[in-house]
């Protein structure tokens, strides 16, 4: 029902696709008289043969291998697979052989459902229900089976193209399906916390990985606020037409603890954001009242900087009349309203060094080899206290950041 | 602005309902929803007598199941979606007193699909973790129709909407479930039938909701999203129930619904250009009838029958406001 353009075809086309429609339904037909439709037929239908014992029949094991290619075309017909999942359910309990091979099948038959159709409701879950019964049959079996699983669902959530966006990285089955998952697993916060983190900053449009994050991460902890500011402002910069960024961005201003950091990162994002409307007033010669990003640099985000504590919400912005809010949306919904520029012109990498020797132009140490005894092990994250010499300090680092440096060892033989 | 094409649309609707074809067949597995859809837009265009009465209740009690849940199709298994189609679909026939004692045992169904946290599973042997948002407003909803919200644990409904609010105030599937505008509306009419939205953070979602308008006009479900006509019910009732429609452009909205618009067959599309269908039918037309008696839109309509004027819809429950009078 979503997303089908109205092709015009010639007389013939259409001819012909009538015609494979209705070999279509008439196979379709004959199919749903098997399943569940009953007839004057002496053969019980599959649901019939279902509700008529609580065993495992031979039929049964025929009506799966029968009805499996029929998955394809009824994948939202949750009879369809409420019917598999009962044969299948009774032929585990009553311990058939090849029972495991069967519902590994059946994990590749919704698999492949899944990949035509990502977002189909009853797929996902006849999926975790043939998960939970193999985890039934074999408990070791299926505890191996979830952890590939969440493998999967990263793997599915990696996206690159506008396509894979649409049906893999902000595909809420999916990302809803890992952390189901993960319920029957040993938690890791961490790991998912990097997975976000990786995804934002290799994926496009990461609105769910936001989310997500939003989440796991608690802003009153230490250290917290600074580094997501980071992280969105780099995201903010790298893709301005992503409303997601700035969403999360909001979020942060308004619950981040009161804090002078807070407030400098502020500022100096009101100047880069200063400069962008700068530019944006050139290409569009000061016709500030179509650039709604000028509302947010003139009103609100000057705003929040001079009224300090930094407002916990919005119900100040309630008052705001309809003209204003439309600004908002059109800034936060339009495709960056031509804010494109800015990631060419402003880009401004970020510092590697906040630490070392801050007032030289240039960092540089040397070092003679042979006056190296033995092994050296120099920093190459700059955040070690003991630089230029490693004190784990990358460990932390990469932790929080999802990054993976490591030290320059050298080794003398 | 485009004028809305009533007798089209109505041309569109009957055929959808009355054609035994391959779209026919292929729809089996939501049909309750479907009559829902075609009957409320029909009511809407004050053309409810198009589609034979009769005919339809026996349909309805036909996929009525002995624990009381109805199914989209007979044979097919009961859910709480299609209990609520099918008793929307009895509320527009004005035909649920043919319910009868019957109406005991809908009342057993959706009661038992509650989980102890609020939730609720779809039908009788789900998972108890596979709950979602829309089925809580099926329940309620349900309930609501049948005047009888007082045989559920409310509180604990509400409790478990509110834990599915997210960081930016709008709500998903489940707990911890990215934000997605159909389970906004099913959570915040979930809220609206409790009278319990006070509870929530009305202004941030009203600005995610906000958000949801495009420069085209239309809205979509979630931020980077496609426009899509279905959201203009989906996200606008919601903004209707905190009270916050003032903060779209009205006139922008009409014009993308009007325009995905089939001139030639009639019927509404979920974006223009592409292939009209009753879902996107009906929840355009409910989209217009929200925008011209909410916020004053001046609709023209066109009809060869005089004086055809569009029906106000109730925002929380999706049916012609008159109906909810006689409830």
């Amino acid at each position: 029902m979503h997303g089908r353009v109205k092709v015009k075809t010639s007389a013939q086309k259409a001819a012909e696709k009538e015609a494979e429609r209705a070999r279509k339904l008439q196979e379709f037909q004959k199919i749903k008289k098997k399943l569940y439709e009953p007839s004057e037929s002496k053969v019980p239908t599959f649901k019939q043969l279902l509700e008529s014992t609580n065993e495992f029949l031979p039929p049964m094991a025929d009506y799966l291998s029968q009805s499996s290619t029929l998955a394809y075309y009824m994948k939202d017909w949750p009879i369809l697979w409420q019917l598999r999942l009962t044969a299948l359910r009774r032929m585990a309990t009553s311990k058939q052989e090849k029972s495991l091979e069967t519902l590994e099948q059946e994990l590749d038959l919704t698999f492949n459902c899944l990949v035509d159709s990502p977002k189909s409701y009853s797929t996902w879950a006849h999926r975790r229900n043939i998960l939970k019964l193999i985890r039934q049959f074999d408990e070791e079996k299926g505890l191996e089976i979830l952890k590939t699983e969440v493998g999967l669902t990263e793997r599915m959530l990696m996206s690159r193209t506008e396509d894979q966006v649409e049906n893999q990285g902000r595909n809420f089955h999916c990302w809803d399906h890992r952390r189901l998952i993960l319920n029957a697993l040993p938690q890791d916060a961490l790991t998912e916390i990097q997975l976000t983190t990786k995804l934002i900053q290799t994926s496009f449009s990461n609105f769910s990985a936001w989310h997500y994050r939003s989440k796991l991460l608690n802003l009153e902890e230490e250290g917290v606020v600074e580094n997501e500011m980071d992280l969105v402002l780099n995201a903010v910069f790298t893709d301005p037409s992503d409303a997601s960024s700035w969403i999360y961005h909001r979020h942060l201003i308004s619950n981040a603890p009161d804090s002078s950091t807070l407030t400098n990162i502020l500022k100096s994002h009101e100047e880069s954001l200063n400069e962008l409307l700068e530019l944006e007033k050139e290409e569009d010669n000061n016709n500030l009242e179509n650039m709604p990003l000028a509302w947010v640099i003139q009103d609100g985000l000057a705003g929040y900087l001079n009224s300090l504590p930094i407002p916990r919400s919005f119900a100040d912005v309630a008052n705001l009349s309809a003209k204003d809010v439309l600004h908002l949306t059109l800034f936060f919904g339009t495709t960056g309203a031509g804010a494109w520029y800015l990631a060419e012109k402003l880009t401004t990498p970020h510092r590697q060094n906040t630490t070392v020797k801050l007032g030289s132009d240039k960092v540089v140490d040397t070092f003679k080899t042979e006056n190296i005894d033995g092994k050296a092990v120099y920093c190459r994250c700059w955040k070690s206290a003991k630089f230029p010499y490693c004190d784990g300090a990358h460990n932390k680092y990469n932790k929080e950041t999802g990054d993976n440096l490591g030290p320059l060892i050298i080794a003398k033989e | 602005m485009k004028s809305l094409n009533v007798d089209k649309h109505v041309k569109f609707l009957v055929k959808a309902a009355t054609t035994r074809g391959f779209e026919w067949e292929m729809t089996e597995y939501l049909r309750m929803s479907g009559i829902y859809w075609s009957l409320t837009a029909l009511d809407l265009l004050g053309q409810l007598d198009q589609l034979p009465r009769e005919d339809m209740i026996s349909y309805v009690f036909s996929c009525l199941s002995e624990n009381g849940g109805f199914s989209p199709a007979p044979n097919h298994y009961p859910t709480i979606i299609y209990t609520l189609s099918a008793i929307q679909v009895l509320v527009i026939l004005e035909a649920t007193d043919k319910l009868g004692e019957k109406k005991l045992k809908v009342i057993e169904f959706v009661k038992s699909l509650q989980n102890s946290d609020g939730s609720f599973i779809g039908s009788p042997d789900d998972d108890k973790e596979e709950t979602d948002t829309r089925f809580s407003f099926c329940a309620i909803a349900t309930l609501k129709l049948l005047n009888s919200l007082d045989e559920i644990d409310t509180s604990k409904t509400v409790d478990h909407i509110k834990a599915c609010q997210n960081f930016d105030g709008a709500f998903g599937v489940r707990v911890g479930s990215e934000s997605h505008a159909g389970q906004v509306f099913c959570c915040v009419g979930t809220l609206a039938l409790l009278e319990k939205l006070e509870t929530i953070d009305q202004e941030l979602l009203g600005w995610w909701l906000a958000d949801r308008q495009l420069p085209c006009g239309g809205l979509n479900g979630r931020p980077m999203k496609k426009e899509d006509v279905c959201y203009s019910w989906w996200a606008l009732s919601s903004l209707v129930m905190i009270k916050k429609s003032a903060w779209i452009d009205h006139k922008k909205l009409a014009e993308f619904i009007l325009s995905a618009a089939d001139d030639e067959i009639g019927g509404i599309a979920d974006r223009p250009g592409d292939i009209p269908d009753p879902f996107h039918t009906l929840f355009g037309i409910a989209g217009l009838s929200l925008l011209q008696y909410n916020n004053s839109l001046d609709l023209e309509i066109v009809s060869k029958t005089s004086d055809i004027k569009l029906k106000p819809i109730d925002p929380i429950l999706c049916l012609p406001s008159y109906l909810l009078r006689k409830i």
